[in-house]
């Protein structure tokens, strides 16, 4: 387990990043260049497969990304995972609706609820 | 291509990055999707009987497995899963006769939802992230539903067909999904 910056300098990221086949990234799509700089960290340590901070809706639509116009940044991160594939880094975005563990709520800690 | 070592990234919940999204993440102890177990209430969103795909987080997490033992096959490409597809009136419906209760409702509409959401997130108010989520998931194909229109990845990644009344049931009775 590796505890990183908040600022999540390149380094650190790198260092963590070496010697892992897949990196998968459950952070709120917030700071594009920010998610942007994690891809790059990935690709130089050699990770082979990036599974970016998808998980919802289809924003491969363009209809989607107008009419919830937060998923943008969404589509942006998966745009600059293509500019990556040359690098022998490949991706994959998991589109997944809604999650139902939030449809139903039945617990009451907010870390169960977003993991 | 064996992919056998992962690295995730997770928030940490805690820090002040990430204070700005907690609004959004409190909202779920209510339901903010809608439907409150703990008080039998729903928020309908206008008519209540639109399809919307959802996934249980299990099967969100077989699909990375699936991903992971898959990699020609998933290689730069979107994945669609979905565990179950229902409307509201459907869920409304189930939850009413396993819960043995009459549930009280409220009615909210897509469009203000979103017009609320996309206003507060313009002001940089990250409570604007719910509104404008299930104003937009409840609004109709295809950001509520795709699987008529995506080829589903769900037998490649190893899911297992579900019902949504046996999801229900063992919410309702306190067991894990």
């Amino acid at each position: 387990m590796h505890d990183i910056d908040d600022t999540y300098p390149q380094d650190q990221l790198v260092g963590a990043f070496k010697g892992q086949d897949a990196v998968i990234s459950l952070l709120p799509p917030v700071d594009v260049n920010q998610l942007n700089s994690i891809a790059d960290a990935a690709a130089q340590a050699g990770v082979k497969r990036y599974i970016p901070s998808e998980f919802g809706s289809d924003t491969a639509a363009p209809e989607v990304l107008k009419l919830i116009p937060m998923f943008n940044k969404k589509a942006a991160i998966t745009d600059y995972l293509k500019t990556k594939e040359s690098s022998g880094m490949s991706w994959t975005a998991v589109v997944n609706g809604a999650f139902f563990d939030w449809y139903v709520v039945a617990f009451s800690r907010i870390d169960q609820a977003w993991l | 291509m064996a992919l056998s070592s992962i690295g995730m990234l997770l928030p940490f919940l805690g820090s002040t990055r990430h204070g700005s999204n907690l609004p959004f993440f409190r909202g779920i102890k209510t339901g903010f999707l809608g439907f409150d177990l703990n008080s039998k209430t729903a928020t309908i969103f206008d008519a209540g009987d639109v399809p919307v795909c959802s996934t249980i987080l299990s099967d969100v997490g077989q699909s990375i497995v699936g991903i992971l033992k898959n990699p020609k096959e998933t290689a730069n490409r979107y994945v669609y899963i979905r565990t179950v597809t229902f409307t509201q009136n459907q869920l409304l419906a189930i939850l009413e006769k396993l819960t043995g209760e009459k549930w009280s409702t409220t009615k909210r509409g897509t469009a203000e939802a979103r017009q609320t959401g996309i206003e507060k997130l313009t002001k940089g108010d990250m409570s604007g992230v719910p509104d404008l989520l299930t104003g937009g998931i409840h609004a109709g194909e295809p950001a509520a539903v795709y699987d008529q229109t995506r080829k589903l990845d769900n037998g490649l990644l190893g899911l297992k067909d579900v019902t949504i009344e046996d999801l229900v049931d063992k919410i309702v009775k306190g067991q894990a999904v």
